[in-house]
């Protein structure tokens, strides 16, 4: 008997378990806000180095369109940069936006491959 | 009877702890996390970041439509109103002024009619993206008001990844009409010399009819067309210190208006401009401030 209200009991426990995961994941789950940039759309990420990349079309400054990057996402700025430039072209951007992209790309490039040379 | 009432009880007590324990977890060990968001998504730290990379790639591109569009996209009540605060917060934090004037060209450019608004840089190659026809970076120079941007649907999944939630830092939305000198008085005073001047000083008035608040230095700046012009620095210096803010930060009164209080009894100097004439001898006295207009001379 006492057995038997035993498994009754932990039976109950998963019961509960199943129900508030239920509720906290599907029915009533954490507002998607106050998200960072990596969970960024990949269209949206693309258009947001779009922009780093009028940015630097216009000043030049190489170091401050790597901090935008970065804001992006945890990797190497060039890739962030590479991996926008493959959602654009499959986005079917206008060729300036393209051309912009792919000289900030082509910049990144240059940076990481001179930097790396200079390593002893 | 008793003993019934006890078996019922222990049943419910499991059910309860167990839904605790689901709660949680779903909540607070292993709450959802989101992919596929959209910039209206991002924590506030991050949509300033947005914010002003928009701004300074909108004083490249000055395709005002494409900026207004992804500008839509943070989902800002009143766009105008936050580019302006943000730009007087980064002035006010000391931060970069290239910044605070890209946001607040941008902030008042959005805010003048229409038929006023610079023509984009000759971008002629640009074309509405085709496909799905949700993307705004690659829009027509137009206003392509048929560019709509999809909600975005946040794929939810459950990962045992930590909760990650970032701080959202307090910044006010409204923009301050009249602004004070916010940080310490330097030790030495800059006094800008006197060189060709881009900025003529058209008029000078001192008013004391109390429809200003006493000590407020308002500035107008426009160009040889009348029209008023935003991101244009002004430098006001006193003898322990000196301000440096930009035109356009209260796009409401004007996109070239900025406005400064003085301290009564003080003697300000003020330049507009990167260069420009010195205006001397401003002092604040009861009940009284100044306007002074600038305008580009012409050729």
């Amino acid at each position: 008997m006492r057995r038997k209200r035993l498994i009754w009991f932990f039976l109950m426990i998963a019961l509960g378990m199943a129900a508030g995961m239920v509720y906290g994941w599907v029915l009533n789950p954490i507002d998607y806000v106050d998200t960072s940039p990596s969970t960024l759309r990949d269209d949206y990420k693309a258009d947001y180095v779009l922009m780093v990349a009028e940015i630097y079309a216009n000043d030049g400054s190489l170091e401050q369109a790597a901090r935008r990057l970065s804001v992006l996402e945890n990797l190497p700025p060039a890739q962030i940069t590479a991996n926008a430039l493959l959602t654009a072209r499959k986005l079917e951007y206008a060729d300036a936006d393209l051309e912009r992209m792919e000289r900030l790309l082509q910049a990144l490039q240059q940076a990481t491959s001179s930097g790396a040379g200079e390593s002893p | 009877m008793t003993n019934e009432h006890r078996g019922n009880l222990y049943l419910l007590t499991g059910l309860v702890l167990g839904l605790a324990v689901g709660l949680l977890i779903s909540w607070v060990l292993s709450p959802l996390e989101y992919t596929n968001t959209d910039p209206g998504a991002l924590a506030e730290p991050y949509k300033a970041e947005y914010r002003r990379t928009i701004a300074l790639s909108y004083q490249g591109s000055r395709n005002l439509a494409r900026a207004r569009e992804r500008l839509n996209l943070l989902g800002d009540a009143d766009p105008v109103q936050v580019l302006a605060a943000e730009a007087q917060r980064m002035l006010a934090e000391d931060q970069t002024s290239q910044e605070a004037r890209a946001l607040a060209i941008l902030a008042a450019d959005l805010n003048r009619p229409p038929e006023e608004n610079p023509t984009p840089a000759a971008v002629a190659q640009h074309s509405a993206t085709p496909g799905n026809g949700n993307n705004v970076a690659s829009g027509s120079t137009t206003n392509d008001a048929s560019t709509e941007l999809p909600q975005s649907e946040a794929i939810r999944s459950p990962t045992p990844a930590p909760p990650t939630r970032t701080p959202t830092p307090f910044i006010s939305p409204t923009p301050t009409r009249t602004r004070i000198p916010t940080f310490a008085p330097r030790a030495t005073a800059t006094p800008v010399p006197v060189q060709a001047a881009p900025f003529a000083l058209e008029a000078r008035r001192q008013i004391c009819d109390g429809t200003v608040p006493p000590g407020l230095l308002q500035i107008e700046v426009a160009d040889t067309n009348g029209l008023p012009i935003p991101g244009v620095r002004v430098s006001v210096t006193w003898q322990d210190g000196q301000e440096t803010f930009f035109t356009g930060l209260a796009p409401e009164i004007s996109p070239g208006y900025a406005d400064f209080l003085m301290t009564e009894g003080v003697t300000y100097d003020l330049n507009v401009g990167e260069i420009s004439e010195t205006v001397s001898g401003l002092i604040a006295t009861n009940n009284c401030g100044w306007k002074l207009s600038f305008t580009q001379p012409g050729e």
